[in-house]
């Protein structure tokens, strides 16, 4: 039963951390790499 | 593979080089190339590690290991996740009290001395530069197992992407091309987990069909077996080049703790994924060979547009290994070795040039070798055991006890590599034990007694801690 718990829990929860470590990359990128290179151009 | 699956690879191909072209403008200087001028916050850390020690042997390696032995290999790899937790949070903390460090001979150096870096230097880019070399070989094996292309074009057009964002884009393109690589990674394998749990017939019938000793903590492991193999997993990869960069690339000890203790509890549930992946297609697909297990439930099992996503997130695990150990050959290169053995300093811009430059030659250099001559990529590969039995008590005698004796680290550093390579390579690993452990503890043993004897000479003193950087940079 443990084993099963896992078996769809473990994936989903991978899934979920992953994502929401990604939206927080894509700010960072957003606002270190795609703003800083807008302000380069002004 | 469908048109939908080549268009969706190719998008992923064009979004690392658009990535490599938008971080170029970032890097001003050597700070930028090595350590992204110090700016990576803790989930970007988190993900960029992750992203790289995810390589090909937690995830084919595992899943073809999984398949052939059960969950006990997945036990014994979590010796992987309990060092990088362990590292995360006493060491990596106080590796940021050495600000302006780019690499670990800068922390040699530091409490030991110039050839300490040098030593470090050279163990360093023998390791990184055999890693590398394996990655390019591992991009032609996906390849050629999922599209059926052949191995040469597919090095080449894979290291080429990996050479051209590494070099122009430095830590900025890796560490960001690692965030993308790891949300691909991180989110297709555990799909395919869940679309190979509903081919079997859900956990229950996976339960049901896999042998039970597949399922146990030993398995058919021997307690000998199964502690030699965690010893070595626990010690192996501890803190290798690219890892003290990432860890350098943050803002202050507070990011670089929490990224890489974060990073080492998530791979527990990565193993597991992969692990899992491995017992599906031992259920379906017993006949193939053990390291065909996750290119072929991948191959078989995905639909149309998910396929390719798939195959992306395959190159992701060796194309983000691949640029994080291509950038500190670059660095290390140039810091550790060539710019101790000129005669004055390198101006910043002249440095970067340089880096850049060796990034270059570097990654032509190991597709070619990997390519002509893959027995090269293989000695180099030997370097991957005396890592651990060389730098880490060193290293870790610096950063954790402030021990600054240069005759204890070179001699533990010798004592190591001549134990290791006896014990591996002459007596052929006695016992089935990796010629690691015994290193280790040479290594150890002659560290801690020579700092004793010389202590007088070379006072223990810790590193000035850095002031911590207020506030969130970004």
């Amino acid at each position: 039963m443990i084993l099963e718990l896992l078996l769809y829990g473990v994936p989903v929860a991978v899934i979920v951390v992953t994502l929401w470590v990604g939206f927080l990359g894509w700010k960072f990128y957003v606002q270190e790499v795609l703003h800083d290179e807008e302000n380069d151009n002004a | 593979m469908a048109i939908l699956d080549w268009i969706l690879l190719g998008v992923y191909f064009g979004l690392l080089v658009l990535i490599g072209v938008q971080t170029m403008r970032r890097v001003k200087s050597p700070d930028d190339f090595a350590v992204a001028g110090n700016r990576i916050v803790w989930p970007v850390f988190f993900g960029s590690l992750a992203a790289a020690f995810l390589g090909g042997g937690a995830s084919l390696g595992m899943a073809g290991a999984a398949m052939r032995d059960g969950y006990v290999y997945m036990f014994a790899f979590c010796a992987f996740g309990v060092q990088t937790v362990l590292v995360g949070y006493f060491v990596a903390p106080k590796l940021k009290n050495y600000i302006g460090a780019h690499t670990l001979g800068d922390v040699m150096e530091t409490h030991y001395g110039k050839p300490a870096r040098l030593v470090t230097g050279v163990l360093s880019v023998v390791l990184c530069a055999g890693i590398l070399g394996a990655q390019a070989l591992a991009i032609g094996t996906v390849v050629n197992a999922t599209l059926d292309v052949p191995v040469v074009p597919s090095v080449i057009i894979g290291m080429g992407v990996v050479v051209l964002y590494s070099s122009f884009g430095g830590a900025w393109a890796v560490i960001q091309t690692d965030m993308l690589q790891f949300v691909f990674l991180g989110v297709l394998l555990p799909v395919a987990l869940l679309i190979g749990l509903d081919a079997v017939g859900g956990p229950s019938a996976l339960v049901e069909l896999v042998p039970s000793d597949h399922l146990t903590f030993m398995g058919d492991y021997t307690p000998v077996q199964f502690l030699t193999l965690f010893a070595a997993l626990l010690l192996g990869e501890t803190l290798v080049p690219p890892y003290a960069q990432r860890t350098f690339s943050t803002p202050d000890s507070r990011h670089a703790r929490k990224g890489y203790a974060l990073a080492g509890f998530f791979s527990f549930f990565f193993f597991f994924t992969a692990a899992s992946i491995g017992l599906i297609a031992m259920v379906l697909y017993p006949d193939i060979e053990s390291d065909q297990a996750l290119p072929t439930v991948v191959m078989n099992l995905m639909p149309v547009g998910v396929l390719g996503l798939v195959v992306a997130a395959l190159l992701a695990v060796v194309m983000s290994t691949a640029s994080s150990y291509l950038n500190s050959t670059a660095v290390v290169l140039t810091k550790d070795i060539y710019q101790p053995l000129t005669e004055s300093e390198l101006p910043a811009k002249k440095r970067l040039t340089v880096e850049r430059i060796t990034s270059v030659v570097v990654g032509a250099g190991a597709t070619i070798f990997a390519l002509s001559v893959p027995s090269i990529v293989d000695a180099l590969l030997y370097s991957y055991t005396l890592w651990a039995p060389t730098v880490i008590v060193p290293l870790f005698g610096a950063v954790l006890f402030g021990v600054r004796s240069t005759p204890a680290a070179l001699s533990a550093i010798g004592a190591g590599a001549v134990v290791t390579a006896m014990w591996q390579w002459v007596l052929e690993s006695p016992f089935g034990l990796d010629g690691l452990i015994p290193g280790v503890i040479a290594n150890l043993l002659v560290f801690v007694v020579v700092a004793v004897l010389t202590n007088t000479k070379y006072p223990r003193r810790p590193h000035p801690v850095a002031p911590v950087l207020q506030g969130d940079p970004a």
